[in-house]
Formats: structure tokens, sequence, C-alpha cells
């Protein structure tokens, strides 16, 4: 469909008016939402993130990609009426800083490398509680649990939630992966964390090798 | 204007005490000329000249009219005729190092001897760097002839790249050709003349001395105003003073003798102060190219004492006595690249250069544009305002900051503030690293000109000047009783 190559095209070249515009115009003319957030708004991020992959776009353009893409979500979502996601996104992320540690660009950048990857990323921020995972976890359901933490003393804070979803009977449906400056393989056996990954990109290639999605490039 | 960091070592006074002592050279010791028509143009501008001894005594008064002449900006262009840049000022250029017979191998790490086919890879690579503005003939081909070798490195340069040239010439009927060469391109005589795309080097020797094919150049650059580049290349504790500012002084002398040539030849004739002053080794007996020394001299004599007589200036300050693409390899080009970048030297040979000036690295190449770039980035210097000091956006985002690497303030500034070096330099992440190989600088820079070779596109010269070119080449082979044609030529 030509106007999906447009908002492509224009989510590439982080035009926020015209990708809006673009939207706009798709609904009008009765497309399917779903073909409009997966077809263009997606597969447009997506273009930023191969090039990304290829070294030649870089990581602020990566997130202004996303952040155009988010706004074009908005004018979407009230069009989209049954659980956003679940047809277009090859899985769904949540991803959240534990508790009592502020450092979040790593995490950042893991969320904007996985929307740029084509999943749905719920962020929860920096400093998040224990129960916040948990209780965000039983609500919506996501596939995959990601876990920062940068200093060596809020490390615990991973520990913590992997047994609380254990107690809430929660572990069984939901991949746990872990990163963080600190965070080694050794630390995440010992939790029993499904993943590590060193970097946003080793986290990409991680989530899409539990997904069965074989790897984004 | 953001401030122009500068590096200087001398003050006004001692670069003047210098010059004086040059000048002192000149008058009492004078320079050995092995050219009749250099002595004929040096008498008849008033020298004093001792046929026997064939030297010249070059007066103040003379030296000081033929600086008056030289200009003090040379303008370059390139294939199209479109200025390309301008050696004056500050201005800051990179120049592929030149004429080794040696190469290091791509695949197996070792030296071997050049070929045509690595003279045609680097310079198709050097038209594709973006921080180097001259290419050169980076080898002497060891199959290539060596009385025409100097036309045939000429000719397809010329073939395979569009930026102005550094190159010369092994005998006087070598660069008449070159020039030729040239014309053809420029559409004739008089545009090329305009508008200059060759820079051709003359070497004095040291002590003071002029040998026959070198002082042939100067002259006939003069004539035909093609700039040229006079390149005394004392080593200093050998064949000059192991002082460096004797050394410095004895360089000055030289090429002050060769501005007095060419201006006693041709008053205006474009000269470009240029040289390589190195320590000798005393302990190995090698010429240091690397050596911090040698450095000071190029800010010393090449770029102090070259401003101070208001001409365009170059060094070979940027080469690596290390014998791999390694650490030393890069700190003494990127010292030497960076000190000369700092001290405004206009030209600055050196790329892709190791082993005592004795062997090029197509890989080095690709790796010292990197460095180059980087030199450019700290010579632009720091971008001051209120938006850069981003006062008003640092209390938008407050405590929480989450919002800085996905702003707009990011967005509209990372890339005119940072520089994006190529692959060559590893900023990857540990997992990355290792992903990819693990690979060395080496074999990281291989990766790059491997793409970049890639990606370049043909030199375009239309069909009746390259024929013209060929037939040029041709003629001159045979006049040289060459027997064999390179097949480029047919």
């Amino acid at each position: 469909m030509k106007i999906m190559e447009e908002i492509k095209k224009a989510i590439d070249a982080i035009d926020i008016d015209r990708v809006v515009s673009l939207v706009n115009e798709a609904i009008g003319q009765k497309v399917d939402p779903y073909i409009i957030l997966n077809d263009g708004l997606i597969s447009g991020l997506k273009l930023i993130g191969d090039r990304f992959g290829r070294g030649e776009a870089f990581i602020p353009e990566l997130m202004m990609g996303a952040n155009v893409l988010k706004s074009a979500l908005e004018v979407l979502e009230p069009h989209l009426v049954s659980e956003i996601g679940k047809k277009s996104y090859k899985g769904r992320i949540l991803i959240g800083t534990v508790q009592a540690d502020l450092h979040d660009l790593g995490k950042n950048l893991v969320a904007t490398l996985l929307s740029a990857s084509g999943y749905e990323v719920i962020d929860l921020g920096k400093n998040v509680a224990d129960e916040t995972f948990v209780e965000k976890v039983k609500e919506l359901k996501p596939d995959v649990l990601g876990l920062s933490a940068l200093l060596t003393t809020t490390l615990a804070g991973q520990q913590r939630v992997l047994k609380m979803l254990e107690k809430a009977g929660l572990r069984g449906q939901v991949k746990v992966i872990i990163g963080g400056a600190p965070v080694t393989q050794g630390w995440a056996n010992e939790i029993g964390a499904d993943g590590f990954a060193e970097d946003a990109v080793g986290a990409v290639k991680l989530v899409d090798a539990m997904m069965g999605k074989g790897v984004s490039e | 204007m953001p401030l122009r960091p500068k590096v200087e070592l001398l003050t006004r006074e001692e670069v003047s005490d210098i010059v004086a002592g040059a000048y002192d050279l000149l008058k009492n010791m004078g320079i050995m000329v092995d050219n009749e028509e250099a002595l004929r143009a040096l008498w008849d501008a008033g020298a004093k000249v001792d046929p026997v001894k064939k030297v010249a005594y070059l007066g103040a008064d003379l030296i000081d009219k033929a600086r008056k002449n030289a200009p003090m900006s040379i303008s370059l262009y390139n294939q199209a005729g479109e200025k390309a840049l301008s050696l004056e000022g500050d201005s800051v250029h990179f120049v592929t190092d030149s004429a080794t017979v040696k190469v290091l191998d791509s695949e197996s790490r070792e030296i071997r001897k050049a070929t045509t086919d690595d003279l045609v890879q680097m310079v198709k690579l050097a038209q594709n760097l973006e921080y180097v503005d001259f290419v050169t003939a980076p080898v002497v081909p060891g199959d290539m002839s060596r009385t025409i070798g100097d036309v045939l490195r000429f000719y397809l340069i010329l073939n395979h790249c569009t930026k102005p040239v550094f190159g010369g010439a092994f005998s006087r009927e070598g660069l008449l050709i070159q020039k030729e060469l040239l014309a053809i391109l420029a559409g004739g005589e008089e545009n090329l003349r305009e508008k200059p795309r060759a820079v051709m080097a003359s070497n004095p020797s040291a002590p003071l001395q002029w040998s026959k094919t070198s002082v042939s150049n100067l002259v006939d650059c003069a004539r035909y105003g093609i700039p040229v580049m006079i390149i005394p290349i004392p080593l200093a504790g050998a064949t000059t003073p192991a002082t460096l500012v004797g050394t410095a002084l004895e360089h000055t002398a030289e090429c002050l003798s060769g501005v007095v040539i060419s201006q006693c030849i041709s008053p205006g004739a474009p000269v470009i102060f240029g040289g390589g002053a190195v320590t000798f080794d005393m302990k190995k007996g090698t010429n240091c190219e690397g050596a911090i020394e040698t450095r000071m001299m190029a800010i010393a004599t090449n770029s102090q004492v070259g401003k101070f007589l208001n001409l365009p200036t170059a060094a070979n300050c940027g080469r690596s006595d290390s014998k791999i693409v390694d650490a030393q390899a890069g700190m003494e080009s990127s010292l030497g690249f960076l000190l000369g970048g700092l001290a405004g030297i206009n030209m600055i040979r050196g790329v892709g250069m190791l082993e005592h000036g004795g062997t090029i690295s197509i890989e080095k190449m690709a790796f010292d544009n990197d460095v180059c770039g980087m030199v450019y980035r700290l010579l632009r210097g720091l971008d001051f305002s209120t938006e850069t000091l981003a006062v008003e956006f640092i209390k938008e985002m407050g405590h929480e900051a989450n919002g800085i690497l996905n702003s707009m303030h990011t967005f509209s500034w990372f890339k005119k503030e940072q520089f994006f070096p190529s692959p060559a330099i590893d900023r990857a992440s540990r997992r990355e690293f290792s992903e990819s190989g693990g690979k060395d600088t080496f074999e990281r820079s291989k990766e790059v000109v491997r793409e970049k070779l890639a990606r370049c596109r043909p030199v375009e010269i239309s069909g009746d000047k390259l024929s013209e070119m060929k037939k040029v080449v041709r003629d001159y082979a045979r006049r040289m009783g060459e027997g064999a044609i390179p097949g480029y030529l047919e």
C-alpha cells in the first residue's frame, strides 16, 4: 500500500508532522488500524533500527524515531479496538530499573532498541518498587520482563523481584532478563534469571532468541 | 569564532635570528647549484657566482626581493577546475605520503615490493578519504619502468582521482610531460597556469646544495607557474647540526635559496616552504621520522619560520618509524598530524607512512584518515553560545534528566558536536568486539579500505582528453626507448 510506504519513509526521516497527517489520512481511508501500526509505524521505526544495526544511524535518531511512533500511536490508539499489540508486535516487553537505582540510560537504550526491533515496550521507568514489577506482570502479561541495575548495591533488587514473582506464582508465565554494568552471567545463574546481555544490541538478540523470532538485524 | 588552539616553540625574535643566520649562510657560504641555467639566472639577478665551484652567493637584497615577490597564498583546483583549497594562513590540509618502493601486504602483513595495482588501489582510496585533500603516488611500483615511472604514476593518479595532486619528477623531461598531461585536463597551458591542480616537489640536499634534476624541476615549475614545494631533508646530528635550532637555521637557508632561484626565473612563481628535518638516531643510525624532536623542528621551522617569511607551508610531520600498524605507528603519526595541525602547517604529509618513510600501508592510510578528521575537529574548537551552554535545557530536564538522550536538544546538536570516526577506531562494547571476531586496528582498517574501495566511483575523463593523454605518454615512452608499453595506455 502506497500510504504505508510513505508512513515508513516519514518515520525514517523523523518527520513527526508528516507521520501524524499520513496516519490521519490512512484512518480516513478506512485502512485497518493494525495495518497502519504494523506495516507503517513499526516497519518505519524498524528502518531506523536496521540502519542503526549497520552502524549508519545514531542513538538520538533511533530515540527520536521512537518518539515519533509514540505520537502517532496517540492518534491511532482510539481506533485500535482490541488489545494493543497482540496482532502486530513481536512480543510485549515490560522493563524498568530496580528499586533505589536512579540510572536509566542503559535501560532506555534497551527499551528503544527493542521497540525499533518490533516489540511493544512498556517502560516502568527507574526506581521501580519491587511490588510494582509484580503487579504489572500480573496485569499486563508481558512475554519478557527486563530488570536493570547499575549499582552493586541495587543488584539485589533483581533477586528480590524474581523471588516475589515465584511467590505470586507468576514466574512461569514470564521470561526474566537482567542487565546493567555489574551484572554477569554468573549473577544471572545465581538468581535464576532467564538471560543476561552485556549491551543493548545483545539484549535484542537475547529477546529474539527467547521469543524464537530469529535474530533482528 | 571559537578560539583556534595554536602551538609555537620560538619567540618572534628567535625566528628572526634564525632567518638572519640563514641570510649569513646564503651570503657567505653560498649555495652549490649544479645547473648552468639557474646559475646564470642568479648571476643576472645580481648574485655573486663562482662558475668553477658552481657556487652562488646570495646577498640580502636579492633574498629580500625574492621574498617580496613570492606569493603568500596558493590556490589549488580539482579536475573539474573548481577551487579545492588555498594554502595560506593557518589552513591545514593532509596529504597521502609518497614514493616508497615497499608496501605492507594486506594479507600477510609482511613487507613486499610495491606493484602498479597497489598504486591504483591507494590512489582510489585516497580519492575517497574524507580528510585527505592531496593525492600523491604513494609508491614507486617495482613492475613499472624506472625511467618513465614518474610519468606513468602521474598518469594513473590523474585517471583515478579528481583531487589536487602532489607529485614529483625523475627528470626534466618527466616533469614537462606531467605538465602536459595536466594541461590537457585543464584545457590548455593558460588554464593550468591560472588554475593549478598539482604541487611538485624539489629537494635541495644538505648542506646547501642543489642537484641537476632538483634545480631543473624548480626552474621549470617557476617557468610554467606550477606550485613547487621545497623539501630540504636535514638529518640533525648527521648532515646538519645536532642542535634543533641549528638545523632549523640551515633548513631555512636551503628553503630560502629555492625561493630565490624560483623568483629569479619568474617573479611571483608559487613556492611552498616545506621540508622534513629529522633527528638522526645515534644508536641505530636511522632517520627518525616519528621522533618528538622531528615534530618540534616542524613547528619551529616549517610553521614558524615559514609563516614569518609569508610563505605557504608544508611538512613531512605525520610519518612513523614503526614497521607495522601498531601503537607506535598510531602514536607517532597522530602526534605529528595533531602538532602539525596545531601549528597551522598548510600541507601535512605522512598519511599511510611507516618505517622511516620507507613503507606505505593502505590500512594505515584509512586509519590516519580518522586521525586527520579528529585533528580537524579539534581545530574547529568549541561552539560557545547560550544554546550550547544549555542552562535552560538543563533546568528543563531537572534532576530526573531521563529525557536528555531523546530530547530535541540532543538530536539537533550531537552531530555538530561529535566527530564520527570510521569503524577503524573501535568504540564498540566488549560483546560486539568479541562477537565480530576481536579484530585489531589493522584488521578493522582493512575492512574500512575494502568498504571504501567497493563504494568508489570511477573518475570520468572525456574520451578526447583521455586518448590525447595516452598518446602523450605512449610517445614519451617510445622516445625514451621503452620496449613494452603498459596495457592501460592502449
